[in-house]
C-alpha cells in the first residue's frame, strides 16, 4: 500500500501544479457557498474533487506516464488503486470543506438555517463516488483521446446531478432534513458497494490494457 | 598492456589481440605472473564484445601463454618463460642456419666460425 | 547461469501486422543488438518482453522467470519515449519512483543526475529529448538491475552523449551478472559494445547470432555477375546497378569478399534480401 500512496502523492503533487485555476475556483466557490450565495456551484465542488482523479488520469495519457509508470516498479493495479484514492479524496475532502464552511456560515448567519447541507453531504459523496464509478472503469479501458466524447458526457451527467440534486434539496428539504436517516445511509451503503465493483472492474480491465 | 585494434584489418580483432599479447609476453614487456586485465574490463576499453576477448584469452591459454585462475584473473603463465626459450633457441637456429648456408657458399669452413663465435661471446662478456 | 533472455515461439498480432514467431536466447553477461527498420517489431518485442502488451501464445522468460510481476524489479527498462509526469523535477521523479524498487539507491540517482548535468529545478515538461532520455536511464540503472532493455536509448541524442552513455553501459556489464537488449538504429553504436545481434524484420528474425561469427561469415563481393552466378547459394542478398554488383556472399565460399559492417549487413539483409530466415 505505500507504493499506490507514493503513486498518490505524485499524482496530488502533479494535479496541483497543473490546475490551480481550477483548485481556486473550487475554492472560490465554497466560499460564495458559505455566504450563502450560489448553492448549485458550491455544492458542484464536491463533484469537482472527485474528478480530480480524472484529471489525472488524463495528465497520465497527455504525458504517457500510464504507460511508463509500468517500466518504473509499480504495478497496473497500484496504478488503478492510486487513481481510487484519489477519487475518494477528493470527493471526500471537498465535501469536509465544504460542511465545515456551511457550519460557519450558519453560525455567523451568512446561512438560512433551513439550507442544512450536512445532512445532505453524505448522499453528495455517495452520488459523486457513484458517477466516478461509472466513469473511472472506461476510462481505464478507453483512455482519454478515444472516450473524448465520454467525458463531455461525464461531466454533462455531473452537472445534471448536482442540478438536479440542488433542486431537489431546496425544494423538499423535509425528505433529507435530519442527518444520517435512512437514505443517507442506504446512499453511503450504496456508494461503498458501487466503488468496490468499479474498483475490480478497473483492475480487470487495466490489466487486460495493451500499450 | 597496450593493445591497439585495427578495424580495417583483414585480421579478426580476436587474432590481433593474441599476436600483440603473445609478441609482448615473448619480448619480456609483459612478465611472468603478471595480471591481465579481465576480459571484460578489456573489451570495455577496447570497445569491443566480451565475447572476442574471451575467445582471445581462450587461445593464449591453450597455447600456454597463459593462465587463467577462476574468481582471480589471467596471469602471463609460469611456462612462458620456457616458451619465450624455446622461441629464442628456435630464432637462434634459424639464424645460424642462415649463417652456415653463406659459409658454405663463401668455402668458409666449421673451425672459422666457432672463432667468431668464440670472439664475440668474449667481446660479450667484456661489455659486461 | 539461466538465460538473461528467453523467448519461444513468440507471436502477437496486431491488425494487419504480426509478430512471430519469435525464437531469440540472450545468454546472462552478454549485451544484445535488435536491429531492424522502422515497424518491423523491435518496440512491440520489447513491449512484449516487459508486460506492456500480452502474448497471443509462446513464452517469455526473463532471468529465468516467467512472470514479469516477480522480475520487474530486476530489470531496468528505457523507452524510446520516456513519460514521467511533465510537471515534476528530476528529484521530484526520484522520490516519486523509489518505493517502486526495493533497491532503490536514492545516491546513485542522484549522482548520475548531477554527471548528466540535469537541471535541478527544472520541470521534465520542458527538458529536451537528450535529457529526457538521460532521466530514464538514471531511473533505470539506480534500482540496480540485472537485466537492461532499452529501446533506442541513444536516438536524439549528440554523439557526445552517446559516447557517455554507453560508456555507462560498458560499466554496467563489467560485472558478468548483468545483461544488456539493446534496439538501436545507431550501428556504430551497436558495433561496439554488442556480443549478439538480431535481425528483425517485418515480425520475423532474419538472423540472430554472435557478432563476430557473423562478420566473419558474411562479407560484401563486388565484381563480376558471372562470378556472382558461380557462387549460387552462397549469395544471400544482391544490390545491382549498371554499373556495379555486390552482394552479401557467405565468405567461406567468397573469400575475396571483404567483412561487411553491421549497416552493409542490415542494409543488403532488410532492403535487398529475400526476407528469410538464413
Amino acid at each position: 500500500m505505500t507504493k499506490v500512496w507514493a503513486l498518490f502523492r505524485g499524482d496530488v503533487r502533479s494535479v496541483v501544479r497543473c490546475n490551480k485555476i481550477l483548485l481556486v475556483m473550487i475554492f472560490g466557490y465554497q466560499a460564495a457557498y458559505m455566504f450563502g450565495a450560489f448553492s448549485f456551484l458550491g455544492t458542484l465542488t464536491v463533484v469537482l474533487g472527485g474528478m480530480l482523479a480524472y484529471t489525472s488520469i488524463s495528465m497520465d495519457e497527455r504525458d504517457g506516464w500510464n504507460r511508463f509508470v509500468l517500466t518504473t516498479g509499480y504495478s497496473r493495479k497500484e496504478y488503478v488503486l492510486s487513481k481510487y484514492l484519489l477519487a475518494i479524496a477528493g470527493t471526500v475532502i471537498c465535501s469536509m470543506t465544504l460542511g465545515i464552511l456551511s457550519v460557519i456560515g450558519q453560525k455567523l448567519g451568512l446561512i438560512e438555517m433551513e439550507n442544512n447541507l450536512l445532512s445532505i453531504l453524505p448522499v453528495l459523496m455517495a452520488g459523486t463516488l457513484i458517477m466516478l464509478s461509472v466513469a473511472l472503469p472506461l476510462s481505464f479501458w478507453f483512455g482519454m483521446e478515444k472516450a473524448r466524447l465520454l467525458s463531455i458526457l461525464v461531466i454533462a451527467l455531473a452537472f445534471g446531478f448536482v442540478g438536479a440534486f440542488s433542486a431537489i434539496t431546496e425544494e423538499n428539504s423535509g425528505l433529507l432534513v435530519g442527518g444520517w436517516n435512512g437514505i443517507s445511509l442506504m446512499a453511503v451503503l450504496l456508494s461503498v458497494i458501487v466503488v468496490i465493483v468499479s474498483v475490480l472492474i478497473s483492475l480487470k480491465v487495466f490489466d487486460r490494457r495493451e500499450f | 598492456m597496450t593493445i591497439i585494434i585495427e578495424n580495417t584489418s583483414p585480421l579478426p580483432i580476436y587474432e590481433q589481440i593474441i599476436q600483440q599479447v603473445r609478441a609482448q609476453i615473448l619480448s619480456g614487456q609483459l612478465k611472468e605472473g603478471e595480471m591481465l586485465p579481465s576480459i571484460r574490463a578489456l573489451a570495455k576499453d577496447l570497445r569491443i564484445s566480451v565475447i572476442t576477448t574471451r575467445r582471445a584469452y581462450d587461445e593464449l591459454e591453450r597455447e600456454g601463454y597463459i593462465q587463467t585462475v577462476a574468481g582471480r584473473g589471467s596471469f602471463v603463465g609460469r611456462r612462458s618463460a620456457e616458451l619465450v626459450r624455446e622461441e629464442n633457441l628456435r630464432r637462434i637456429e634459424q639464424l645460424l642456419g642462415e649463417a652456415m648456408e653463406i659459409a658454405g657458399q663463401s668455402g668458409i669452413g666449421l673451425e672459422q666460425i666457432i672463432e667468431m663465435l668464440r670472439l664475440l661471446a668474449e667481446t660479450d662478456e667484456q661489455k659486461g | 547461469m539461466p538465460d538473461a533472455i528467453r523467448v519461444r515461439e513468440l507471436s502477437k498480432k496486431l491488425g494487419n501486422f504480426t509478430l512471430g514467431p519469435i525464437d531469440m536466447t540472450l545468454p546472462e553477461g552478454c549485451v544484445m543488438g535488435l536491429i531492424g527498420e522502422n515497424g518491423a517489431g523491435k518496440s512491440t518485442l520489447i513491449s512484449l518482453l516487459t508486460g506492456l502488451k500480452h502474448p497471443d501464445s509462446g513464452e517469455c522468460v526473463l532471468l529465468g522467470e516467467s512472470d514479469w510481476e516477480k522480475v520487474r524489479e530486476d530489470v531496468g527498462i528505457v523507452l524510446d519515449i520516456p513519460g514521467f509526469p511533465s510537471s515534476l523535477t528530476a528529484a521530484e521523479i526520484g522520490t516519486l519512483v523509489a518505493p517502486g524498487f526495493a533497491d532503490w539507491d536514492a545516491e546513485l540517482y542522484a549522482r548520475y543526475c548531477r554527471e548528466f548535468a540535469l537541471p535541478e529545478k527544472t520541470r521534465f515538461g520542458k527538458y529536451s529529448r537528450g535529457m529526457k532520455m538521460k532521466l530514464s536511464v538514471a531511473v533505470a540503472l539506480a534500482h540496480h538491475p540485472r537485466l537492461l532493455i532499452l529501446d533506442e536509448p541513444t536516438g536524439g541524442l549528440d554523439p557526445v552523449m552517446r559516447d557517455e552513455i554507453l560508456d555507462i553501459f560498458y560499466e554496467f556489464i563489467q560485472d558478468g551478472s548483468h545483461s544488456i537488449l539493446i534496439s538501436s538504429h545507431i550501428l556504430s553504436d551497436l558495433e561496439k559494445i554488442c556480443d549478439y545481434i538480431s535481425f528483425i524484420h517485418e515480425g520475423k528474425i532474419l538472423l540472430s547470432d554472435e557478432k563476430d561469427k557473423m562478420k566473419e561469415e558474411y562479407g560484401i563481393f563486388s565484381g563480376s555477375k558471372s562470378r556472382l552466378e558461380s557462387l549460387g547459394s552462397a549469395v544471400k542478398a544482391v544490390r545491382e546497378t549498371a554499373s556495379v554488383c555486390e552482394a552479401l556472399v557467405l565468405r567461406e565460399y567468397c573469400p575475396e569478399a571483404r567483412p561487411a559492417t553491421l549497416e552493409e549487413l542490415m542494409v543488403f539483409l532488410l532492403r535487398f534480401g529475400k526476407g528469410e530466415s538464413l
